[in-house]
């Protein structure tokens, strides 16, 4: 298994979920064993691509994040290029896709991008990430910035639950009203505004608008 | 999330029909309850000013109709106390209409819940608050659309006001009494189509309802110009670093000056008062009272009118009103926002800001506020801390003792002493105490006027307890006081603490025996000692310094009876007797030290 297919399926998790993701659970998905996933996951954790925490919750970085989603766009360009251009069944192109993933180069993608007219969504109506996404920390925004939310990586049950039904969901628009250098801030989300504490803040991933 | 499966049953219409108010934290419910049921629950202006069920009858039709409020939820989860405390009871008893009160200015966000609610199979009716206030915001709602596409009725209401609420009573009679059927099951079947795709997972739910209530506002919600207003201006001003800190050390000087001044001056006045219109007139009367006993209990009872019309009217109530202010105009989040990071430092968030703010109040109330609070540590550590905040009646002490014959710095002084001292140990406990802690999560109601009709019906209601408990206990524990006195007996009960309270303390004997009276109530203390002392100037026997240690000791050892009780519903008895055994430890400790220390530095002599 290669690093890629780790952090894009780390990342398809962490947004399905949005929440941390598991050893166990990539382990699953991924189909290999919980050992081969845990030293996966220390390497890159060095690399600083990963946090992992005890009992074993793990979540992208914005590094992390990043690279994920170079792959990601990588996999839906060249799948809206095999069946929007070549007509291949969806079966079959989401194979090709992921194998040429990992040797297409970023110059390539971006042609590709170019010649498709910069598709917004791949065939399965997922979006396609943007080519330079500025993901960061909710906590690192500045007052006054928009965003959308990528995924919230809390590990605590109870704040997750609290976020969720709070509205902030994977694609959520959100906008920093008002906030304390390195200290809480308030959010507006759905209308609402919601003072955040900082550690919450550092473990909401977002895209700078 | 598992929602069982609950049918309407058909035996449920017989028997009484039990009418359950749910809805966002915020958004009038207990206001709504108040004006269906003519009850009087505490309506303020933050999330989570409810955190236990209230309930309630009021007659719909001719049948007679049990209606319970229920704490304010952002779904059907437990991610606090009073989040469970409500979906246990949606889940746990036969409900017949579950009226859904959504503020109209957060349509998007409340629909999230309504949409959980739907699938329950109970009855429900939506009912629409502030929906006049939506003019501000240059949005208005289309609640026919709204009610046609959720397939449930949609009533606007002014739940302050009453507006809408007879019209929402006829409404769920004709839903209660069968008189009208109302089709959601196209709004069920498209969350569970959609559901279908996908796997059931939790988040995935909440995503999906998100999107359909994201769709449904957009559907209704018809937006317009918005005004610029001053409240917002307000809400910047107050919540901005800079300008935010400078606001809060406003508001609370305010609040102190103000309490320390118009405290005094009632304080004054209502001794003026007893003086002239009760005492002179009656002191011929009583001096006609030959037999001791009778004379010392009509006296000593007196007395004790005296020093309560003098602690408890002038501060206490004082203190309330302000209250009521803060919490009304909806300030209280903003403190605790701006608090966050001062309270990171004892491992708490500025969640734990709200309770705190109310056990200046009342620790009872303040204590029950904690469920608000996500996990046990953080409840636990709150309630330590809230036992030592100075409480309303302790103010009435400090304030009425030290404040008024010592001096208003040195009241400050106790304060700041009280206040450092709970900020050491809540770094000390927030260490030791074990258990994660939940990062600040809270919404920021908007500001609005506070309605001085609710103020003081807030503050009536809370003073009643001081009425009707409050001044019979002083009443009675004067005159026993007084028998005691006139029968030699108190020598005998105030020597085994002599050595605590006059050595160690160096306060005055009678100090001792009024500070055992305090456990029952804080401010009985120093009411009792102005009967024990036999005079309302302090001055006259006691020296500035024994004022000062006394309302020290006041302010920190044991958190009163009432306070006592609560603490053991919520935490048991072995975290309650602990609680209170360390702060009789801390008072008599913290008492002797500044007593030796002021002396040392020749301070107060």
């Amino acid at each position: 298994m290669k690093k890629e297919d780790y952090l894009q399926e780390m990342y398809k998790i962490q947004c399905r979920n949005n929440r941390a993701a598991r050893v166990s659970e990539l382990a699953q998905i991924l189909e290999v064993s919980n050992p081969s996933v845990s030293e996966m996951v220390r390497r890159l954790e060095k690399e600083k691509l990963v946090t992992f925490e005890r009992f074993g919750a793990i979540s992208l970085t914005a590094l992390g994040i990043k690279q994920a989603r170079r792959v990601i766009r990588k996999h839906q360009l060249l799948e809206v290029f095999f069946s929007r251009i070549l007509k291949i069944k969806k079966n079959v192109f989401h194979k090709e896709a992921h194998i040429m993933e990992h040797t297409l180069s970023d110059a390539a993608t971006d042609k590709l991008d170019a010649v498709l007219k910069k598709p917004k969504f791949c065939p399965d109506g997922n979006p396609i990430p943007a080519k330079n996404s500025n993901v960061v920390e909710l906590a690192s925004l500045p007052a006054k910035s928009r965003a959308e939310v990528i995924f919230v990586a809390d590990k605590n049950k109870q704040s997750l639950e609290r976020l969720n039904s709070l509205g902030l969901v994977p694609r959520a628009k959100v906008r920093v009203v008002r906030r304390f250098r390195k200290g809480p801030l308030i959010l507006k989300v759905k209308g609402s505004e919601i003072a955040l504490g900082p550690d919450i803040c550092a473990s909401i991933f977002v895209e700078k608008k | 999330m598992n929602f069982p499966k609950v049918s309407p049953d058909s035996a449920t219409r017989l028997c009484r029909p039990q009418i359950a108010i749910v809805g966002n934290p915020n958004t009038g419910k207990s206001c709504l309850f108040n004006q269906l049921t003519t009850m009087d629950a505490i309506v303020s202006n933050y999330p989570g000013t409810t955190v236990e069920i209230l309930k309630g009858k009021t007659e719909i039709g001719d049948k007679l109709t049990d209606v319970a409020d229920l704490p304010g939820i952002y779904n059907l989860g437990s991610s606090s106390e009073d989040e469970r405390v409500t979906a246990e009871y949606v889940f746990e008893n036969k409900i017949s209409v579950i009226v859904n009160v959504i503020d109209a200015a957060l349509l998007e966000r409340n629909l999230y819940l309504t949409l959980q609610l739907l699938q329950l199979q109970i009855p429900v009716v939506i009912a629409l608050n502030f929906y006049n206030k939506l003019e501000d915001k240059g949005i208005s709602v289309d609640h026919k659309n709204l009610s046609t596409l959720l397939g449930v009725p949609v009533i606007l209401i002014d739940a302050l006001k009453g507006e809408g609420v007879p019209l929402l009573v006829n409404t769920i009679k004709s839903i209660v009494s069968g008189a009208a059927q109302f089709d959601n099951s196209q709004i069920i079947r498209s969350i569970v189509d959609d559901l279908g795709k996908n796997h059931t997972i939790k988040t995935q739910i909440a995503a999906h309802r998100h999107s359909q209530a994201a769709v449904l506002a957009e559907k209704v919600v018809i937006k317009g110009k918005r005004k610029k207003h001053f409240k917002e201006f307000l809400d910047k001003f107050t919540t901005e670093p800079l300008t935010g800190g400078i606001s809060l050390i406003l508001v609370m000087g305010a609040i102190f000056l103000a309490l320390f001044n118009i405290g005094n001056f009632l304080s004054e006045l209502m001794a003026k008062g007893f003086e002239m219109l009760i005492m002179n007139p009656l002191t011929p009367l009583l001096a006609m009272i030959s037999f001791v006993s009778l004379h010392t209990i009509v006296f000593w009872g007196l007395q004790g009118v005296n020093a309560g019309l003098q602690i408890i009217v002038p501060y206490i109530f004082v203190f309330y009103l302000m209250l009521g202010v803060l919490e009304d105009t909806g300030y209280l989040p903003r403190m605790a926002y701006l608090l966050d990071k001062l309270m990171h430092k004892m491992h708490l968030h500025g969640n734990a800001v709200i309770p705190m703010m109310l056990g200046f109040g009342c620790s009872v109330p303040a204590v029950l506020a904690t469920r608000i609070l996500p996990n046990k540590k953080d409840r636990l550590l709150t309630s330590i801390l809230i036992c030592m905040i100075p409480c309303s009646a302790r103010t009435a002490v400090i304030l009425g003792a030290v404040g008024k014959f010592v001096g208003a710095g040195y009241a400050m002084i106790i304060y700041f002493i009280v206040l450092l001292l709970i900020f050491v140990l809540g770094q000390i406990l927030g260490k030791l105490l074990p258990g994660d802690s939940v990062g600040l999560i809270m919404e920021m109601p908007q500001y609005r006027l506070p309605q001085f009709k609710n103020i003081m019906k807030k503050t009536w209601m809370r003073m009643k307890d001081f009425i009707w408990v409050a001044f019979p206990l002083i009443i009675a524990g004067s005159c026993v006081l007084g028998l005691l006195k006139v029968y030699g007996l108190l020598d005998i009960i105030v020597k085994p603490f002599s050595p605590v309270i006059n050595g160690w303390l160096m306060l005055p004997s009678i100090a001792g025996i009024t500070l055992i009276y305090g456990i029952l109530r804080k401010e009985m203390a120093l009411e009792l000692l102005f009967v024990l002392g036999g005079s309302s100037n302090l001055l006259r026997f006691m020296t500035p310094l024994q004022i000062f240690i006394f309302a020290l000791v006041v302010a920190l050892y044991f958190p009163c009876i009432g306070t006592f009780a609560v603490l053991k519903n919520e935490f048991g008895w072995k975290k309650s007797l602990l609680i209170s055994f360390f702060t009789i430890v801390l008072a008599v400790t913290a008492g002797g030290l500044i007593a030796r220390l002021f002396t040392l530095a020749n301070l107060l002599h």
